[in-house]
Formats: structure tokens, C-alpha cells, sequence
């Protein structure tokens, strides 16, 4: 990647769905290679369909998003291809039940890479092990705790070599025991220099691992700053408002 | 969890039984009352036959009987003869010199043969088990095109659906016996079976699709996310776990099948239900017949119900 040429782009980028509710507005914004970038906001101020719209998984009503130089929005896209370099973790882990561990970090190596099932062990094995997970390979799902299950997502989105890594609320349905160390695998994540696009409501977390931190609300990208201004003296009405009530909390 | 015991659940239990014992009864008083001669002695016959195996001619030509008294021969009228030996048999029925032609019966071997009823349910069962196979493909076609974003697949899974809905079974088994049969020159029995595929494949598409739509919407969006594409996030995510939820409709479905396929014995199939009507012309004892054919539709559909659930059990544990 060349420095200086942003990572992920995305220019007057507006959605609006089919009942007519527009979710974004107007949202342009450029992330570097390496950056870590957190989104914070109220529920239902479009920071997840922002989200959602760097893969595709949700289409553009207007705008460009660019990802690694390529145009998510144009349809002729081959969004099979982009997705195998962005991966995505949900905040519903959504691992596949009929599937251990293993076997859900194996599946797209196997199915998307043609990797062979010896390759495609190893890979995932280190992978789980990266996570903290190297024993529970054979584990399935509904074996493993929350934390467990949303760490095992986590080296499933890393299974086809990503360069960049979405996190939709990852830590949102997750016991509050839980929430560290599915923290610290992305804080790793972070130091190895990955990009990442974080939605979440870790204020510590955004504090401690983010580059810049972004506030949404009602659609719009209202304001962004790094760490130390965003949650210092932040020049905004509806930003204080916001982190008033959830520092509080 | 142990549940707690239901309470006096022996009280129950007697209640049960007496209601059982009352109807019971109903019945035996009902049919005393309608001066009906009950003659369930004749019945076995009809479902295992001790008849023994009819022995035919294998050509034409003419009897010869031998020194063995359990073998003869038949002679061809050719110059020389050609000599065709049968063996074993328990009863010769024919006497030395007869002229015979090809499939005359000859002799007899005793034993037990399947009798009429017993060969019917024979039929239902090959005629159910073609149903299924077909059935089931065509039922996962078609629950894939009705979850399929794409209109021309949607429509004519839709329009399938609908069409075998809303019409008759015995309508549909008449169109495809006497238009599609004769159109297409099919036997009875593929007639027979297409239309019974036909017809289970619709409710089939349904319980596929609703299995389909049972598995939450991030299954999906985590197959993508990968980079998988529809088809292969549909085989290897969606398709393992919506299988798996619709095996006991599937069961329910299948059960309703060998049911379903009496109707067949309308186009001169001779299934459990034809041969049923086949013996009560022979015997004049309908209730008896009816009884028993019931009796065995019950036997396989019971066996099927209880392999669904073993195979349940076995999915559960995997789990």
C-alpha cells in the first residue's frame, strides 16, 4: 500500500432504505493503511449501516465508497473478491453451529481459497492460537463461552489474510467479564499495524487503541478528532451531550 | 430436569384405558346390532398365501411325465424333440400327453407366497419410495427458488407452488394419467409416481423454505463477509442447518405421502388400497379387508415415524 493513499474512501456517501428513512447523510471520510479507526454514537445514528457499507454487505444510495481501490459502490464489482481482504466481525459472533472451531475458521480457506484441508488446518490452528484458542479447535460453538466464541470470530475474519477489519459492536452482547479479553485480541490487532474500522461503546478501548475517533449521529458524521481531543474539550454541542451521558454511565 | 411426577397419573391412566375399553365396545355392540357375519378367518390367506408357486411352461409343447413323480418334461413337436426338465415340484398338474403352450401352469410348489394384499403393500411402498427420491429434489429446487432474489426463479417456484396447492391430488393424479400419460406414452406406475412427486414436492418446497428463512440472517452475512458467494454460503452455512429443522415436517410430509399414494389405485395401479378393494370383491367381507389394510398402512407408516425419530435422536447428540 502506498503511504499516503488512503485506505478506505468514501465521498458524499448517503443510504436511504426502502421505506424511505434515510440513515446516512452526506458522510465523506478516508482511513489510512495501519489506521484504527473508532466509530461512536447513539443507537440508530447509522454508524453499523456505515459500517456494513465497506463490504457491501449494504448498498450505496448515493456516493463512492473506495476500498482498497476499488469501488465498493459500482455494481459490476466483484464483492466475492473485496470481501476475502475486509474482514468483518459481527456483534452476534454469528459462527456457524454445525461447525467446530475449527471448522469455522477452515470454511472460507477451503471453499474461497482452495486451500487444502492440511493447509487450511494449520492456517486456522494458528490463527485460534493467536486468539487464545489453540485447545478448543474441536470445540463447537455452543461449547464456548461468549468471549470464546466472538475470539473464534475473530481469527474467522482473519482466516483469508485481510488487510483491513471491521468490528460492528463486537463487544455489545457480551457478559461484562467477557469484554476484556476479546479487547485485548484487537489491541493486538492493532499493534501489528492492521486497519481496522471499529463500531463500538468502549470509550476505554477507543481512548486507549484508536488513531481517531468518530461521533454519528442521525446520519451524519457530526465530528472527528483524535483521542485526547475527542474526549478532552470536544468543540461540539452534541458530542458533549452524548459523551456526557455515556461516561456517566 | 426430572419433571415432577403428574399427579394420581394412575387414576389417569385407568381413565384412559376405560375410555379405550368403551369404544372398544362401541364398536363390537354397533356391529352385532347390524347382523354382520365376521369372518376374519379368511383374511390371512389373502395376505400370506399357501398356495405355493405356480410352475409354467417355460415353451410349447407336450407333456411327458418320468419315473421322479416330483419331475417332468415337455417335449417340443420338433424333430428331435427339444427336452425341457423341471424339477422339485410337489404337485403335477397335468397328465402325460397334454399339449401345453408357453405359461401354462404345470405343476405346483408348495410354500408361502406373498398373497394380494401383501403384494399391494409391496406396490405402495416401491411407488412411495420413487415419490420421495423425486419429491425431494424437486421440493429443494423449488424452496431454493422461492428464498431466490433472482424474479424468474422466484415466479416459477411460486407459480409451481401454488398451481399443486390449490388443486386436487386426485385431479392432478388424473392429468397426469390420461394428458401427461398419454402425451408422454407413461406407464401407470411413472404416471403415478410423477404425480404424487409433483404434488409432495410443493409442500416440500414450503418446509424448505421455511427452514431456509428459520436460520437467523447473520449466518448469511457471515458466509459473505468471507467472500463466499450465495451458492457455496448456501451449501456449506445454510442448507446444513435449515436441513437439519425441517426433518420432522420432512417426516410429517413423507408419512402424508403413503398415505397420499392410495389415490394411485384410481389408474389401474394395483396398490395396498386397489388390492384391498380387489379382495372385499372376492370375499364379500369389507369390513375385515378395510380393517386390515388399515393395519398395514398403519405398520409402515409407523416404521417411518419411528426411523425419523431415531435419526433425530442421532442429529441431536451431534450436536
Amino acid at each position: 500500500m502506498i503511504e499516503g493513499k488512503p485506505q478506505i474512501e468514501l465521498k458524499n456517501v448517503g443510504k436511504r432504505f426502502a421505506n424511505g428513512v434515510a440513515a446516512l447523510k452526506g458522510v465523506s471520510l478516508t482511513v489510512q493503511p495501519g489506521e484504527v479507526v473508532v466509530i461512536v454514537g447513539p443507537s440508530g445514528s447509522g454508524k453499523s449501516t456505515l459500517l456494513r457499507m465497506l463490504n457491501g454487505l449494504e448498498r450505496v444510495s448515493e456516493g463512492e465508497v473506495w476500498v482498497d481501490g476499488q469501488p465498493v459502490h459500482d455494481r459490476h464489482t466483484d464483492l466475492n473478491k473485496l470481501r476475502q481482504r475486509v474482514g468483518m466481525v459481527f456483534q452476534q459472533f454469528n459462527l456457524f453451529p454445525h461447525k467446530s472451531a475449527l471448522g469455522n475458521v477452515m470454511l472460507a480457506p477451503r471453499q474461497v481459497g482452495a486451500l487444502t484441508v492440511a493447509e487450511a488446518e494449520s492456517r486456522a490452528s494458528k490463527l485460534l492460537a493467536k486468539v487464545g484458542l489453540a485447545e478448543r479447535g474441536a470445540s463447537f460453538p455452543a461449547q464456548l463461552s461468549g468471549g470464546q466464541q466472538q475470539r473464534v470470530a475473530i481469527a474467522r475474519a482473519l482466516a483469508m489474510e485481510p488487510d483491513i477489519m471491521l468490528f460492528d459492536e463486537p463487544t455489545s452482547s457480551l457478559d461484562p467479564e467477557m469484554v476484556g479479553e476479546v479487547l485485548e485480541v484487537m489491541q493486538a490487532l492493532a499493534a501489528e499495524g492492521m486497519t481496522m474500522v471499529v463500531v463500538t461503546h468502549e470509550m476505554g478501548f477507543a481512548r486507549a487503541v484508536a488513531h481517531r475517533v468518530l461521533f454519528m449521529d442521525g446520519g451524519e458524521l457530526v465530528y472527528q478528532d483524535s483521542p485526547d481531543g475527542f474526549f478532552g474539550q470536544p468543540a461540539n454541542e452534541r458530542l458533549r451531550a452524548f459523551l456526557g451521558q455515556v461516561l456517566k454511565a | 430436569m426430572q419433571p415432577h411426577p403428574y399427579p394420581n397419573r394412575w387414576l389417569w391412566r385407568g381413565v384412559y384405558a376405560a375410555v379405550i375399553a368403551t369404544l372398544g365396545y362401541g364398536v363390537w355392540s354397533a356391529s352385532q346390532r347390524i347382523d354382520y357375519d365376521w369372518r376374519w378367518d379368511k383374511i390371512p390367506q389373502y395376505v400370506v398365501s399357501q398356495e405355493g408357486e405356480r410352475v409354467a411352461a417355460p415353451t410349447d409343447g407336450v407333456i411327458k411325465l418320468v419315473d421322479d413323480p416330483r419331475a417332468l418334461e415337455i417335449h417340443t413337436q420338433t424333430d428331435p424333440p427339444a427336452v425341457t426338465h423341471i424339477e422339485n415340484v410337489d404337485r403335477i398338474a397335468a397328465a402325460d400327453g397334454d399339449p401345453v403352450f408357453e405359461g401354462d401352469i404345470v405343476a405346483m410348489r408348495e410354500g408361502y407366497a406373498p398373497g394380494p394384499l401383501l403384494i399391494g403393500l409391496w406396490v405402495t411402498l416401491k411407488i412411495s419410495a420413487w415419490s420421495l427420491v423425486f419429491a425431494l429434489v424437486l421440493g429443494l429446487v423449488a424452496g431454493l427458488g422461492r428464498v431466490s432474489a433472482n424474479p424468474a426463479a422466484h415466479g416459477l417456484a411460486t407459480t409451481y407452488v401454488e398451481l399443486v396447492r390449490g388443486t386436487p391430488l386426485l385431479v392432478q393424479i388424473f392429468i397426469f394419467y390420461f394428458f401427461i400419460g398419454t402425451v408422454l406414452k407413461l406407464s401407470p406406475f411413472t404416471a403415478g409416481v410423477a404425480a404424487l412427486a409433483v404434488f409432495t414436492g410443493a409442500y416440500v418446497a414450503e418446509i424448505v423454505r421455511a427452514g431456509i428463512e428459520a436460520v437467523p440472517r447473520g449466518q448469511m452475512e457471515a458466509a459473505r463477509s468471507l467472500g463466499m458467494g450465495y451458492a457455496a454460503a448456501m451449501r456449506h452455512v445454510i442448507l446444513p442447518q435449515a436441513l437439519r429443522r425441517t426433518l420432522p415436517p420432512l417426516a410429517g410430509q413423507f408419512i402424508n405421502l403413503i398415505k397420499d399414494s392410495s389415490l394411485v389405485s384410481i389408474i389401474a395401479i394395483t396398490d395396498l388400497s386397489k388390492a384391498g378393494r380387489e379382495v372385499v370383491t372376492s370375499t364379500f367381507s369389507p369390513f375385515e379387508v378395510w380393517f386390515t389394510v388399515a393395519l398395514m398402512y398403519l405398520v409402515l407408516t409407523g416404521a417411518l415415524s419411528l426411523l425419523v425419530r431415531r435419526l433425530e435422536r442421532r442429529l441431536a447428540a451431534s450436536d
